[in-house]
């Protein structure tokens, strides 16, 4: 966690450093803090959003020296930051007992598939179709089977994988609000 | 818009296994990062390959090693596990469908209706087809699908002043000055724009020019949502609430340059609503707001109007306060 405090001016320092005014540094600003959040989620981190905030504070209190000698793309400073914030992360602290957070309720399977079910419905027929054949757990003949499915709709391999990864996200999506809903 | 997309090989996604397993060096893991900074579609490469090994690991088939790798890595986190019971749910989910449905399979060229068995797979898939054509016709449109997702994006502020058709209420928040202004769930917005512009390419009608109008306008990009609600009332110029929209927008843009004309041009498509419906909610209180932005003192009494109609709904709320506190 940092100390020191951030200032007016060195978080225009920051944007300024980001961009060539302070509109488009504010613009990458906010575009850095969503990459490094979606970052730290992919890395496994719990808290992305507290750790993509301490990044850039860090980043932050830096801003003057940076934007007078520091050479090159300032993305490749944040990454090498949000790396050592990342580790850091992977030590556990001591916590107060206060602060000791609730242990982590994995779902049931069929809680989810509930959820699942629902949420299909959402979904037209033929996407729903498109979305479980593609899923068909067959080992190897899957390659084939997504070869095939790709060749009756008119598509490459590579963009039906896509199209099926859009439908998953948005299946996904609301079956962990359905799961979270529940849970609460 | 959707991002644009650049080739991603399978070296790419070789290499993006590893990052998500942690077996790349420092320096390659940086590099794999600058790229999702900046390559969007890489970015949903990562998620494609995330998730392919989520399911390998669903269905136990990925090697002890990298199982280890990714329980200490990726499954550590709430989100990450509830990923897990995802993806458990929806292997058991096509599991329990292989069990009624025959997997897809390509047509065949050969006559195939001499073989008994084919027959009675036949009955069986005309009889599921018929329960699927009758569950169809139960089921939403992509318009009204979409719509859900966009009130599940805009969550619970709105980025406008105006009322928006199909839009539920939500507080109308102050911009900051360097703010990019986005809708509250990324994904959930995304979802809409896929089903809107689905319904726009299988339809081209005027519900699915709208419904994208709406999504553009409830994100503030005015200049995209006038050019479907143009669209859309070049097929259907007799839809009160689409020329209410079409009004919504100009009032924003009108907010948001500062040109005066943008008001007047609102006026008359609000007005165009309310001679179709005279009572329409969402053209009575855009109107009221343009008379105030205006300082006209009609404002008083187009607030006035609107509570007539509505007094009891949240919008009737910020109805009473825009009355006694801005006109």
């Amino acid at each position: 966690m940092t100390d020191r405090e951030i200032t007016p001016e060195l978080f225009e320092a920051l944007l300024n450093w980001l961009g060539p005014t302070t509109e488009e540094g504010g613009k990458k600003y906010e575009d850095i803090r969503n990459r490094l959040v979606r970052i730290f989620l992919k890395k496994g981190c719990s808290d992305p959003e507290y750790l993509a905030d301490e990044t850039l504070n860090r980043v932050t209190l830096n801003a003057l020296e940076l934007k007078e000698t520091y050479e090159g793309n300032p993305l490749w400073y944040f990454i090498s930051v949000a790396r050592y914030v990342w580790m850091e992360s992977l030590h556990p602290k001591e916590i107060s007992f206060e602060e000791v957070p609730d242990p982590v309720i994995q779902p049931e399977v069929n809680f989810a598939q509930e959820c699942l079910r629902q949420c299909l419905t959402l979904l037209a027929a033929e996407q729903r179709d498109l979305v479980l054949d593609y899923h068909v757990n067959i080992k190897k003949a899957k390659i084939d089977l997504h070869r095939k499915m790709a060749e009756e709709l008119g598509l490459t391999t590579n963009a039906l994988r896509l199209r099926i990864h859009r439908l998953r996200m948005g299946l996904e999506k609301c079956v962990l609000a359905c799961l979270n809903g529940a849970a609460k | 818009m959707l991002p644009r997309r650049f080739a991603v090989s399978t070296e790419d996604k070789n290499r993006l296994r590893q990052y998500l397993l942690g077996e790349l060096s420092e320096t390659d893991e940086g590099e794999v990062e600058f790229r999702l900074f900046s390559d969007e579609s890489y970015f949903d490469e990562l998620e494609m390959v995330e998730n392919e090994l989520i399911d390998e690991y669903a269905r136990e088939r990925i090697p002890a090693e990298e199982r280890a790798k990714l329980e200490q890595r990726l499954l550590r986190s709430k989100q990450q596990q509830q990923k897990l019971a995802f993806a458990r749910a929806l292997d058991a989910e096509v599991e329990e469908r292989a069990k009624v449905v025959p997997l897809p399979a390509p047509k065949s060229k050969s006559p195939v209706w001499f073989n008994p068995q084919l027959k009675i797979a036949a009955g069986v898939i005309i009889a599921v087809g018929l329960a699927v054509a009758l569950w169809l016709l139960l089921q939403k449109s992509d318009v009204e699908k979409g719509m859900i997702a966009l009130n599940q994006a805009q969550g619970n502020e709105r980025l406008i002043q105006s009322r928006v058709s199909g839009l539920n209420y939500a507080q109308n928040r102050t911009l900051r000055g360097n703010e990019i202004p986005a809708l509250q769930d990324r994904q959930a917005r995304d979802y809409s724009e896929l089903l809107f512009q689905q319904s726009v390419r299988d339809k081209q009608d005027a519900a699915s020019y709208h419904a994208l109008g709406r999504l553009y306008l409830a994100e503030r990009s005015f200049d995209k949502a006038r050019e479907q609600f143009e669209k859309a009332l070049a097929k259907d110029p007799n839809d009160p609430q689409l020329q209410s929209d079409m009004g919504a927008a100009l009032l924003e843009l009108g907010q948001s340059t500062g040109e005066s004309e943008y008001f007047a041009q609102s006026l008359q498509y609000l007005d165009r609503a309310l001679q179709l419906n005279p009572s329409l909610p969402e053209a009575l209180f855009n109107r009221a707001l343009i008379y105030q932005q205006m300082k006209n003192p009609q404002a008083k009494d187009a607030w006035r109007k609107y509570l007539q109609v509505d007094s009891t709904s949240p919008w009737a709320k910020e109805a009473e306060r825009n009355l006694k506190e801005k006109t």
